[in-house]
């Protein structure tokens, strides 16, 4: 009886892993498939002109093979304490990438500190769960000016957080990086570091090409800060090395706008022997009507 | 000769007042013709996107049928010019339509190219902003001297039969008609020193077009000799184009030859003999083309690059290219060879029908020599359809390929309606020879 007692048992057993088993296949043939988790990824930037970009990234994946989701809304807010302010809701890209430009003029809801927390959201569909990020920062402001001590060039940079009252606070400790723009990125020239005054200096090198005159354009940039985020500014001044980027008249060849003497000159020899011969025959026929006048 | 008796009034009811059947295949040319037009108006409402021509293949059916005409167009101007300075008194009968082939194949191939390109209202730019390296402005160069200059010599050919037809009291043809004649015909009355300077302007376009010729069909093979695309960066091209030019107008010569003798009792002209020396020519052009086909293809064939590779596996696939390569080896070597070589098949008849078979095989040669190569580029487009990397052409695109046939047929009919299709003239002359006007200086006995 216990040989049946266990057979029993394992039957039951096995009629119901087969059913739990079933009632899966079941969901999955009813398209009730597992939902793809997302993840934002979330920039904030300060540009050089003072417009604050806010960037946020959607990727989505069951494993560890993530891609972008295009063509869903991201809801952005700024808050700070009780205060919170829907800033606008942008819908991502081919790239899965939803972008926020805010006039340098608006001014965030920010805390004791002058701190804001801006969060990126995005509410989830049928495929993908939903999932949001959030970045905590804070105004910074830079000031960059050249000036020029024992016919060395300095380039300064001081930095200073804006506070809820309008105080600028010198920002010590922060890393700089300085750079002069090139045609497609910036040239990195030095890395300075901020005093107690917020203020850094870096000596600006001889040998960079500038333009016709020798402008260059300096940036000062921090990039993917805890408390700031991305902020650059810049500077335009003479201190590169004049380079004229006029065009070289190119030489006769093939592939340039004129072509070479040789190919001119044989053109010109074939095409006038050719009609010299045509206008030839035409003089002759009208020799042929001349004649006819003769005749008559 | 059996043509040394030759009378223009044998002609004139074939000139004169014209039949309804005439008047029915006119009418029908015509609608096909004005098929062929309503389809390039499609075209240049909608754009090129009505054609078959894509991204991949940006020539198709249109490059193709204008290579071919092209070169039935040289090769009408060399036979003609040829034989107008060798004085081959045999040939005589058959210049006209070798003439005729020069002018109406010109007329139709030229605009075909023009019908590839996609903003035709800035062709004005080819002239503006035309610069000399480009082998498109070397073959439009070349063209436009190459018509003027045949359609001078097919109008010096014409001078005396128009003065001819301009003597005759009783024609019956339009006053107009006689009138044009009488302007046509410049008062050529026979006399000596008119010959003399008709002989002199014939001879010197006749000497200047086949250079010219030549010249430029190598122009129009090196549009494709001058690309890095496999296939076509070879240098065979020039030779080969002429070749494969002269061979196609010559098969051409005998169809038209062959009509005219069936349709126009013309039997006393285009006699069993002419076709027996052309069929000599033909069967030596055939070795001479099948000859440089092999060339191209061996050579090729020994330097496979990937690319050549895979347009080679195309050519001979019979999935893909390979029936029409097929065709063209048959219709264009092996089946002239066999036929006119072997005596027991050579007839009239026979060889008329391979000259039929040899054109449509070289029009299929042209075909194979854009297409393939088109769709086989070094560095293929990426994400590109797949519908946009093959070829086939549209219904624009055949509508104005036969209405192109159309137009030369038409032509054709007309100028036989105009002036009898034998150079009554010239055939009259059959007792001169050439006369060497160099003079050698003898030395030792």
């Amino acid at each position: 009886m216990g040989i049946i007692k266990i057979n029993l048992l394992n039957i039951r057993l096995v009629v119901a892993i087969i059913m739990i088993g079933m009632t899966g296949l079941c969901f999955r043939a009813n398209g009730q498939t597992e939902k793809e988790r997302t993840r934002i990824k979330l920039y904030f930037s300060k540009l050089p002109d003072g417009v604050k970009k806010i960037t946020a990234g959607l990727i989505a994946g069951k494993g560890k093979d993530m891609h972008p989701v295009a063509n869903v809304e991201i809801q952005f807010t700024a808050s700070a304490g009780d205060s919170t302010v829907v800033l606008a809701s942008i819908p991502t890209d081919g790239d899965g990438m939803s972008i926020l430009n805010i006039e340098s003029g608006y001014v965030f809801p920010t805390d004791d500190e002058g701190k804001t927390l801006i969060e990126a959201s995005y509410k989830g569909n049928d495929q993908y769960r939903k999932s949001s990020n959030d970045v905590e920062v804070a105004d910074l402001s830079f000031e960059i000016s050249f000036e020029t001590e024992d016919s060395i060039k300095y380039i300064y940079v001081s930095a200073h957080q804006v506070m809820p009252d309008g105080e600028k606070i010198p920002v010590e400790e922060l890393d700089i990086t300085i750079g002069v723009t090139r045609l497609f990125s910036i040239l990195p020239i030095g890395e300075i570091e901020t005093d107690e005054n917020g203020v850094a200096k870096l000596e600006f090198p001889n040998d960079i090409p500038g333009d016709s005159i020798g402008a260059v354009t300096a940036v000062a940039r921090i990039e993917d800060h805890d408390d700031y985020g991305t902020v650059a500014q810049q500077g335009k001044i003479n201190w590169g090395i004049p380079v004229s980027y006029a065009l070289k008249p190119l030489p006769r060849k093939l592939w340039t706008d004129e072509a070479p003497l040789w190919m001119i000159f044989s053109v010109f020899i074939i095409l006038t022997g050719a009609w010299y011969h045509f206008f030839l025959s035409i003089y002759k026929l009208n020799k042929i009507r001349k004649i006819k006048e003769e005749y008559a | 000769m059996e043509t040394s008796s030759i009378s223009i009034k044998e002609f004139i009811p074939k000139l004169e007042k014209p039949s309804g059947k005439w008047y029915l295949w006119i009418g029908c040319l015509i609608v096909v013709v004005l098929f062929g037009l309503f389809a390039l108006m499609r075209q240049f409402q909608e754009g090129q996107i009505i054609t078959g021509m894509r991204d991949n293949a940006v020539w198709g059916i249109y490059t193709a049928n204008f290579v071919f005409f092209m070169g039935l167009s040289y090769a009408g101007a060399l036979i003609s010019c040829t034989f107008q300075l060798l004085r081959i008194s045999w040939g005589k009968p058959f210049l006209r339509i070798a003439e005729l082939i020069t002018v109406s194949s010109l007329v139709v191939g030229a605009p075909f190219i023009l019908f590839c390109l996609g903003r035709l209202d800035r062709i004005q730019y080819l002239f503006v902003h035309g610069r000399i390296q480009s082998p498109i402005t070397w073959d439009v160069i070349a063209i436009s001297t190459d018509l003027v200059f045949c359609i001078a010599f097919l109008y010096f050919t014409h001078i005396r039969d128009f003065a001819k037809l301009r003597d005759i009291p009783d024609l019956k043809v339009a006053k107009w008609r006689k009138k044009l004649y009488r302007v046509l015909s410049l008062g050529y009355h026979g006399a000596p020193l008119q010959k003399k300077y008709l002989h002199q302007a014939h001879d010197i376009m006749a000497a200047i077009i086949i250079p010219t010729a030549i010249i430029a069909y190598s122009l129009l093979s090196w549009l494709f000799g001058m690309s890095l695309r496999p296939g076509w960066h070879s240098t065979i091209f020039g030779p080969y184009f002429v070749v494969t030019a002269t061979y196609s107008g010559l098969a051409l010569l005998i169809v038209i030859m062959w009509i005219y003798r069936k349709t126009g009792k013309l039997e006393a002209y285009f006699t069993n003999k002419q076709f027996s020396y052309l069929a000599f020519g033909l069967v030596l052009m055939t070795l001479i083309y099948g000859y440089f086909s092999f060339s191209e293809y061996i050579t090729e064939w020994y330097n496979l690059t990937r690319a050549n590779s895979i347009l080679f596996a195309k050519l001979f696939d019979f999935s893909r290219f390979g029936g029409l390569e097929f065709i063209h080896i048959v219709f264009a070597i092996v089946v002239p060879l066999i036929v006119i070589s072997i005596p027991w098949f050579r007839t009239v008849n026979s060889v008329a029908f391979v000259s039929l078979l040899i054109v449509v095989g070289l029009w299929v040669k042209r075909y194979l020599i854009v297409v393939p190569t088109l769709e086989t580029p070094f560095i293929p487009i990426q994400d590109t359809r797949v519908e946009w990397v093959h070829y086939s052409p549209s219904w624009v695109e055949l509508a104005l390929t036969f209405s192109g046939i159309a137009l030369m047929i038409l032509i054709f009919v007309i100028a036989a309606k105009w002036a009898p299709i034998v150079p009554v003239a010239e055939v009259e002359d059959v007792e001169e020879t050439a006369k060497p006007k160099l003079r050698f200086k003898l030395t030792g006995n």
